[in-house]
């Protein structure tokens, strides 16, 4: 029977189904998983799974974040921040401990906050990214 | 109680003997024409009495439930429940297992605090409510920030306001559920979805009127607003129920 058990979750959360279309914020303490589409805001406090199946236009934010569908829109994970073979995002990225995958296709600008200072790498051509003595970068 | 009939007035005449043999004393009223269920009830409260027993099957203790969550006076009476069938979720969720033992929690009366939800504009229910359809149906939802629309033929509420759908139509036809079984491909459940909510508005595409269920008896209709009571009612519950949380 449906509902006998809680679909996919370790725990309390929610998911959003393959045939669930979502219009606003969607705000959990929990684990978010989603397989469906959602326009506007996302936010956990711990972790979002955007599967393949999935699309969101909005910004997404939570301490991990996994992307294997769409994302239209920036994402903040404080934790990591993983985009999957299958995954494609369209914005800027914040996270501290980033993985893209092979395959993976990230539009957008990212940003590596470690401590007090922030290590921006913004989207250039190889030629640009030469790196030079006395760069404007800093890496510690 | 419900009214006797037959082979419930035994039953009646059991649960007596057993309560009676326990040590526990009360008026037994039955409804009938005259008397409804909530009559019976509120006049129970109005009596002063601090436990209501309720027996029989989940529709008579929602509508006893109704009385208790309402009623501001009812604030600290307790609700004692001996079900009708002891395989159904009320029972599980009181973790009774039989006649005696459901007698029992009563001599013991450990009590629990417990969630409930309310189909506006009143009517409460203790297990789950299922809003449902012969076939898919577009049905848009609204909580707090968020509007939504799912595609489903069934859509399960419980206490808490936890709401699960599914949608079987998007697993395939028959014979491609048959070809994935047989070949093994299993594959992630995507179809599913599980929402909490203090509050929710249901509404059908086409402003249809999909019927939703609490113990298989169609109490609305939508467009529908459900909300979540937390902690609201105190409940007898088996001795083991605690342990088994645990």
């Amino acid at each position: 029977m449906i509902g006998d058990k809680r679909p996919g979750t370790s725990g309390p959360g929610t998911v959003v189904g393959a045939n669930v279309k979502l219009v606003g914020t969607l705000q959990d303490a929990s684990d978010i998983i989603v397989h469906g589409r959602i326009e506007g805001e996302v936010i956990s406090s711990q972790s979002i799974t955007v599967t393949e199946t999935a699309y969101i236009k909005g910004p997404v934010s939570a301490e991990i974040v996994t992307v294997a569908g769409k994302v239209n829109g920036s994402i903040t994970a404080t934790g990591k921040l993983e985009i999957m073979p299958t995954g494609k995002v369209f914005g800027s990225i914040t996270s501290k401990d980033l993985a893209i995958r092979s395959g993976a296709i990230f539009i957008g600008k990212s940003t590596m906050p470690e401590g007090d200072k922030e290590l921006e790498i913004e989207e250039k051509t190889a030629s640009e990214e030469a790196p030079k003595k006395g760069s404007d970068y800093e890496v510690e | 109680m419900e009214p006797p009939k037959g082979k419930v007035v035994s039953r009646q005449e059991k649960i007596k003997d057993i309560l009676g043999d326990l040590g526990i004393a009360g008026e037994t009223v039955s409804s009938t024409a005259a008397r409804t269920i909530e009559e019976l009830t509120h006049l129970g409260i109005v009596k002063g009495y601090s436990t209501v027993v309720a027996v029989g099957d989940e529709s008579l203790v929602n509508r006893i439930i109704t009385v208790l969550a309402t009623e501001k006076t009812a604030k600290d009476v307790v609700l004692g429940i001996i079900p009708n069938d002891f395989e159904s979720a009320l029972a599980k969720i009181i973790n009774v297992t039989d006649l005696k033992s459901a007698c029992n929690a009563l001599k013991y009366r450990k009590l629990e605090s417990i969630d409930l939800c309310a189909i506006e504009p009143n009517k409460f229910f203790i297990t789950e409510a299922v809003l449902e359809n012969n076939r898919n149906y577009g049905i848009y939802f609204s909580k707090d920030n968020l509007q939504g629309k799912i595609e489903a033929d069934r859509i399960v509420i419980r206490p808490g306001l936890e709401i699960f759908t599914h949608d079987r139509a998007l697993e395939g036809n028959a014979p491609s559920r048959f070809y994935k079984w047989l070949f093994g491909k299993k594959q992630s459940d995507i179809y599913s979805s599980y929402l909490t909510a203090k509050k929710i508005r249901f509404e059908a595409e086409n402003n249809a009127a999909i019927p939703i269920k609490v113990s298989s008896e169609i109490v609305a209709k939508t467009p529908l607003t459900i909300h979540s009571r937390s902690r609201v009612l105190k409940i007898i519950v088996g001795r083991d129920k605690m342990n088994q949380a645990s």
